[in-house]
């Protein structure tokens, strides 16, 4: 047996298929790596393009702001070619682009209603215009926590309005609606006090995004803080979690003051959804010509006149497509490991995998090695039945353009399956393979995509299915006569 | 006698509905070389494929050195090598690594004997190119070595001698005369082609139309065959066979076949002469082996 097996791994590697295959993995890994090197240029907010000012004030040309029909539009483009030539003096990554599209405006707008329409008191127009001057000010001296104290200042003052309203209401969906709404303002003051505490500002950057994704995953959270999580459907409930996740992992990094922004960090971390397609190209083309090859060009024969049984001569074959599946998943995890280190730096694989477990409702640290090799243990049965659904193909159908494409068919519409399966409410899907393959959904205490389904579970129907198509394969390669070729 | 090597006892084998082999029985024995003959589609290739178990038999049974190919398929089938319609090796590798790896599928196949059988085909020059780009003689070389690496005691060859030059057949002949001798190898070779095996067979099996129609040794055979047949040559055919009578036919005005043993021919040329008919030549007409067995088989027609 041990025999046959060399064999077959030595007439793998004497073709030039797994060559090609190969050749086709790094250039791909490398094209990858070096394309986001290319193109990340850091973090950045897409407020201004070039150009927009010039289309802007063509348009403002043509309107005319005595006609109470054009005048909302001349308004409003009035107002973005001063935010855009604003945006345009400071640049696109610097903190001042936030704050000029984000608390400008309404100033900006006050001071053209005055100007063209006689909506607005002079004494309005001067508020706004003091407000917006001492901004222009503050901008350009790069005082960025004057507006963080600024919002801090207001968030207060409007949660005592609130409060104050909460008083004199009896209506308890109102009373509901202004608790939500002071809750909100609490988290808007929680990330300011944050940003001045970690010294985080407005420029965009790893830390400004998880301040903002915070916020909004937080405020999510919060319209579920009335409702009995215990209760919640199960697609609402995945929302809730979704959240839940997204709030506490941005929360630990602000707190912990930790940077997520290595690029080569991130393309291994996500190794197994970068380039799952090329370790399944390599498991279908080896796994769907390991038998219908030898058929095809007649060497069967030679191989069945052996003193070995069929049953032997199927299952090393089998057993080096299994090989040659750890050979591949092995190769990429090294590969982009020293690839995306070489060209986009090892900085960041210092640092731990940073996952939120719902089990604990806690963020944990699990070391970065680990945890890829641990989502790669978890796509493990994916790979496998597919794997063993080429190498059925090819020996049912000695045919390998049908045993490589059927697979890569499953494959791809395996979410479709889900997808309908969740759509019309099919409760059978369970004990099909598609929602059991792949245990990531199982990690950290995550919920599966169907009532019903465990970990146990999922890895019996797995094996269930593997041990069919083998059953099936040992039966028909068993009896198969071979016919003149 | 000997026990024999291989034994085939009344195979029988259905293709649908239709009964492609029928009662097929083969006995061979150590130092024999079977001649395995019929036309195309007779029934050849799938006896051999039953012998080696790569098609199901339908009833009847075959033993290989003692041990039933359908319950002991690994016993049976050890100590046997074939070539089954082409030589089909893998093309992709060179002719030395194929060997190597049939040398690891068998235990006792060391470097010393591959390099020993490489020697003995006469692929010494070419044995480390691809075998793609062997041409076909060359492959049947490779063929054979592959199927002698593990020194079987019984050698199955379909159709060996396709594609060999007549230089090549007539190596191939030495060869497996040379292991029938001196191994005490079995050997069963299939040809729709005589001429080229009867120098060298000692046995004979026709089949046609997937039932055996003869077996037997090759001198008998060849002896009935050429056996009392004779053309005389004479001034008048019609005279002459009204003189010799019934066993005579006529071929044409001048000649007259003449069916008799040895020891009558003097007889059948005195009463000529005394007949005063004239008497130009005799000579004795020896037909082929081939001619022989087609008036046995009579031909075949593939249905």
């Amino acid at each position: 047996m041990i025999n046959l097996i060399g064999n077959e791994l030595k007439k793998v590697f004497k073709k030039k298929t797994i060559y090609i295959l190969l050749i086709i993995i790094i250039g791909y890994i490398m094209l990858t790596n070096i394309i986001i090197k290319l193109t990340d240029d850091g973090y950045k907010y897409n407020y201004y393009y070039e150009g927009d000012i010039e289309y802007y004030e063509s348009c403002l040309s043509d309107l005319d702001p005595n006609n109470p029909s054009e005048y909302p539009y001349f308004a409003e483009y009035k107002r973005q070619v001063e935010v855009l030539n604003l945006t345009k003096k400071y640049g696109n990554n610097s903190w001042q682009a936030y704050i000029i599209n984000t608390k400008l405006p309404g100033y900006i707008d006050t001071m053209i209603n005055y100007e063209y329409s006689n909506g607005v008191t002079k004494e309005e127009y001067d508020k706004a215009k003091q407000s917006y001057d001492k901004a222009l000010v503050k901008l350009e001296a790069g005082d960025w926590k004057y507006f963080a104290n600024q919002e801090i200042e207001y968030t207060k003052s409007n949660i005592k309005e609130q409060q104050a309203l909460l008083e004199t209401t009896e209506d308890q969906a109102t009373i509901d609606s202004i608790k939500q709404t002071i809750a909100n303002l609490e988290i808007d003051k929680q990330t300011q006090e944050w940003r001045l505490e970690k010294d985080i500002s407005y420029a965009p950057s790893f830390l400004n995004t998880a301040i903002q994704q915070y916020y909004i995953n937080q405020t999510t959270l919060n319209q579920y803080s009335s409702k009995n999580i215990e209760e919640l459907a199960a697609d609402e409930l995945s929302y809730y979690q979704e959240a839940l996740k997204n709030a506490s992992l941005n929360r630990y990094y602000i707190e912990n003051n930790i940077s997520l922004d290595s690029n080569s960090r991130n393309l291994f971390i996500n190794l197994f959804g970068n380039y799952e397609l090329f370790i399944l190209i390599v498991c279908i083309v080896i796994a769907g010509s390991i038998i219908s090859e030898e058929f095809n060009r007649g060497t069967i024969k030679l191989l069945l006149v052996k003193p070995y049984n069929r049953i032997k001569i199927l299952f090393s074959k089998f057993i080096v497509c299994l090989i040659i599946l750890s050979l591949t998943i092995a190769f990429i995890y090294v590969f982009q490991l020293l690839a995306g280190g070489i060209i986009n730096g090892f900085d960041g694989m210092a640092t731990d995998a940073i996952v939120f477990n719902f089990d604990t409702n806690k963020v944990e640290n699990i070391n970065l090695f680990a945890y890829v090799g641990l989502t790669g243990l978890c796509k493990l049965p994916m790979y496998i039945l597919l794997t063993a659904l080429a190498f059925t193909c090819s020996t049912l159908f000695t045919n390998t353009a049908l045993a490589v494409s059927v697979p890569f068919l499953g494959y791809i519409a395996s979410s479709l399956i889900n997808q309908f399966a969740l759509l019309y409410n099919i409760k059978q899907i369970i004990y099909f393979v598609t929602p059991n393959w792949d245990l990531n959904c199982y990690l950290f205490g995550g919920t599966p995509l169907f009532d019903g389904l465990s970990l146990p579970f999922s890895i019996i129907i797995c094996v269930i299915y593997l041990v069919i198509m083998l059953v099936l394969d040992c039966i028909v390669f068993k009896k198969r006569d071979i016919k003149n070729i | 006698m000997q026990d024999a090597i291989l034994k085939c006892e009344n195979l029988h084998k259905n293709f649908r509905k239709k009964e492609i082999l029928k009662n097929v029985s083969l006995e061979l024995s150590s130092g024999d070389i079977l001649g395995f003959i019929g036309p195309n589609g007779a029934g050849k290739t799938t006896t051999i494929k039953l012998i080696l178990g790569l098609q199901k038999i339908g009833s009847g049974k075959v033993i290989i050195n003692g041990h039933d190919i359908q319950k002991d398929f690994e016993k049976a089938i050890a100590k046997v090598g074939a070539i089954i319609e082409n030589p089909d090796l893998y093309m992709y590798m060179s002719g030395y690594d194929n060997l190597k790896l049939i040398s690891n599928l068998y235990p006792n196949v060391d470097e010393k004997r591959i390099s020993e059988v490489i020697k003995l085909v006469g692929l010494e020059n070419r044995i480390n190119d691809k075998v793609s780009k062997y041409s076909l003689g060359m492959r049947q070389r490779l063929g054979v070595a592959q199927a002698i690496l593990h020194k079987p005691n019984l050698l199955i060859l379909d159709e060996p001698t396709n594609g060999l030059d007549p230089e090549g057949i007539k190596d191939l002949r030495e060869l497996l005369v040379k292991l029938a001798k001196k191994e005490g190898m079995a050997i069963l070779i299939s040809s729709h082609n005589l001429a080229e095996l009867e120098s060298f067979c000692n046995k004979v099996s026709i089949i046609k139309n997937g039932v055996i129609v003869e077996t037997s040794d090759l001198e008998t055979v060849k002896k009935e065959a050429s056996e009392g047949n004779y053309i005389i040559e004479v001034d008048d055919s019609r005279k002459a066979r009204m003189t010799i009578g019934d066993m005579s036919d006529a071929i044409d005005n001048n000649h007259i076949q003449v069916h008799s043993d040895k020891e009558n021919i003097p007889f059948i040329i005195k009463k000529l002469v005394l007949q005063d008919i004239k008497i130009y030549s005799i000579k004795e007409d020896v037909i082929s082996l081939e001619d022989a067995f087609f008036k046995k088989t009579g031909g075949n027609i593939i249905d």
